[in-house]
């Protein structure tokens, strides 16, 4: 939004003047500042994306650049022929719906703290605190939680689940990650959506109450549509993160000596997958193709969103 | 944190009071008792894991040992967790508790980029924003091209590029997380540009017709007065910093303990526990009550700032 704004007010303070530019040492001063964050995103970002890309029709010893040979094709065959790297994408799928639960109880949240509640001050502080908690130390919060033999769910359940790691249900362990997620990632939302509903014109409330609207009719018609743009703001921050889902999964369904990430393998997320890959076992361009599938993936799901918003900042 | 739950309570029992200065048509309905329970479970919702860790962490293994499902509250409190944590725990080198090390390497590994990264984006953003150059609205119009690409996806490919400099070994490995960020980001820039566009012009005019040259003026006034902003972006990128746990396991998970960021040092801690047969659950709790606890005490003291800063920051994109 800012960034639109900000466009504006740059060709339209500088159309006039153009030409009356004297070139002072300083401009060239200046020049070189500006250059300063070009340059580095292009040696930290730029050049590492790139030799990635290289690097998928390649094979490598250990990540080692002096061994590359070129291969063709063969790193896509084989990553688009291993049951493992589908098998990550339908996890972070499933667990990438948890964001639009989480959208859903951000919206709630905020809206119902603008219902002038009291102590809705202290209520939005507490909400908040999750967002501050690191990913690891969330998930080993709700790993104790969910723990099989002193766990507090199985206590109060009065059962012996071991949720994290049950082989004949081995989706239970999903369904933890799950809700680690649902837990700390509203956070962000509440405060986003907060602040967007605190700048709702109040007289459109009023006008629509004189009209004899009704609660949703209001929420639809007058909240929603002025809320617009942060909802696609962080519609498209979810879309990111859900498909990059890392921390958690990592410390709920740690790699097991058999070289599986939790029972049958379903805390294998796509990034996980590529960090083990990459890293773990010096295959980058192995990893390199899951990357930039995983790129892909996101770009596509994210354009409709970025073009919405686009939309919603023009209109 | 238990002062917040009675105040919800309080909120439940003064409804009739707190309705006194509104409009007539407002009563109470089971709309509003339906509010307050929504809030009251999702406030319990959210506070419950930390109380369940927080009485673990107080609760003997002892007490453990003989019991058969989850302690509700230990018979007497112990801080064997705390002790263990602080006096020997297994990563613990010099005597120096393995998790305040990590916090110390977290706090120069975050602190000096974000420094650093601050300053030059206020000198970059401050560039474009008053002074005249060849290529100006191309180069700012670049720069915010370059920020649209998400990048997300990528966050572990970088790993070949520093492997190949030699930067993942020894102490070298330090420098993939440090080096990137000591420099402009084009985010940063494109956040502080709107921020220093309302500031007065008139004022760095006035500076500059009293002889104030382009480094006073920025340092004496540009710096100063974008305060607010860099606040916002200095808690994004903290708060970043220092729950960081994929690049820190990443560059130094292979390391030795003394390298070990706080988040990795409570990721190993962790799970050097879980292969150990006796399961030391209060330590566990204590850990990661103790790894967590710094950053809510400072959030709680400038919770403002944190979260004008972060819905501030994070509406940068």
């Amino acid at each position: 939004m800012n960034g639109i704004k900000a466009l504006e007010k740059v060709s339209l303070t500088d159309d006039i003047p153009k030409r009356k530019i004297k070139w002072k040492p300083l401009s060239w001063v200046c020049l070189v500042i500006v250059f300063i964050p070009i340059v580095a995103y292009f040696v930290f970002n730029g050049f590492p994306v790139a030799l990635s890309f290289i690097s998928m029709f390649t094979e490598m010893d250990n990540n080692d650049l002096s061994t590359m040979q070129w291969n063709g094709f063969e790193n896509f065959v084989n990553v688009f022929h291993d049951e493992r790297f589908w098998k990550s994408w339908g996890v972070t799928l499933i667990l990438a719906t948890s964001q639009f639960v989480t959208l859903l109880i951000a919206l709630v949240i905020a809206v119902l703290l603008e219902q002038k509640v009291k102590g809705a001050k202290v209520l939005q502080i507490i909400y908040f605190i999750p967002y501050i908690c690191s990913g690891v130390a969330v998930a080993i919060m709700w790993a104790w939680v969910f723990s099989k033999d002193f766990g507090i769910v199985n206590a109060i359940f009065g059962t012996k689940i071991d949720w994290l790691n049950d082989t004949e249900k081995p989706f239970r362990l999903v369904l933890c990650v799950y809700i680690t997620i649902v837990w700390q990632a509203p956070a962000y939302g509440i405060v986003m959506f907060k602040a967007a509903l605190k700048n709702v014109n109040p007289s459109l409330y009023e006008a629509a109450s004189l009209d004899g609207a009704g609660a949703f009719y209001r929420f639809w018609h007058v909240t929603l549509p002025s809320i617009k743009s942060v909802l696609l703001f962080l519609l498209l921050s979810s879309i990111t993160q859900g498909l990059a889902v890392f921390d958690s999964v990592l410390v709920l369904a740690p790699l097991q000596w058999t070289g599986v990430a939790g029972p049958d393998d379903v805390g294998l997320t796509v990034n996980y997958y590529i960090y083990i890959k990459g890293v773990a076992h010096g295959e980058m361009e192995y990893a390199a193709v899951m990357s930039w599938f995983l790129f892909v993936v996101t770009f596509a799901l994210t354009f409709p969103v970025i073009r919405a918003r686009n939309k919603a900042s023009e209109g | 944190m238990q002062t917040s739950i009675k105040s919800i309570f309080a909120g439940i029992d003064g409804r009739e009071e707190n309705f006194k200065p509104r409009k007539k048509k407002e009563k109470v309905t089971a709309g509003r008792v339906g509010t307050y329970a929504v809030l009251a479970f999702y406030t319990l919702w959210i506070l419950a894991p930390f109380l369940i860790i927080l009485v673990t962490s107080f609760t003997s293994n002892k007490e453990y040992s003989e019991a058969t499902s989850y302690i509700w509250w230990p018979k007497d409190f112990s801080v064997e967790g705390y002790e263990r944590l602080f006096l020997d725990d297994p990563y613990m080198v010099d005597g120096i508790p393995s998790l305040f090390r990590g916090f110390l390497n977290t706090m120069w590994i975050t602190l000096l980029p974000l420094a650093s990264g601050l300053l030059q984006s206020l000198l970059v953003a401050y560039c474009y924003w008053q002074e005249k150059f060849p290529f100006k609205n191309s180069l700012f119009m670049f720069t915010i091209t370059l920020m649209f690409i998400p990048l997300g996806a990528f966050g572990f490919v970088g790993y070949m590029f520093y492997q190949n400099l030699g930067w993942t070994e020894g102490f070298a490995a330090f420098l993939p997380l440090i080096v990137p960020g000591l420099f402009a980001s084009a985010s940063t820039v494109f956040f502080l540009r709107p921020y220093l566009d309302g500031i007065s012009g008139e004022i760095i005019e006035a500076a500059k017709i009293d002889g104030m040259n382009f480094w006073q003026i920025f340092f004496t006034i540009v710096l100063p007065l974008s305060k607010p902003a860099l606040i916002a972006q200095f808690i994004f990128g903290f708060v970043g910093g220092y729950n960081n746990y994929a690049g820190a396991l990443m560059y130094l998970g292979n390391e030795s303990e003394t390298m070990w960021t706080l988040q990795l040092t409570l990721q190993k801690l962790i799970s050097y526990m879980s292969t150990s047969p006796d399961g030391d659950y209060s330590f566990k709790c204590a850990t990661s009550l103790m790894a967590m606890i710094p950053l809510i005490i400072v959030y709680l003291c400038c919770q403002k700032f944190f979260i004008e800063g972060i819905s501030f920051g994070g509406g940068k994109e």
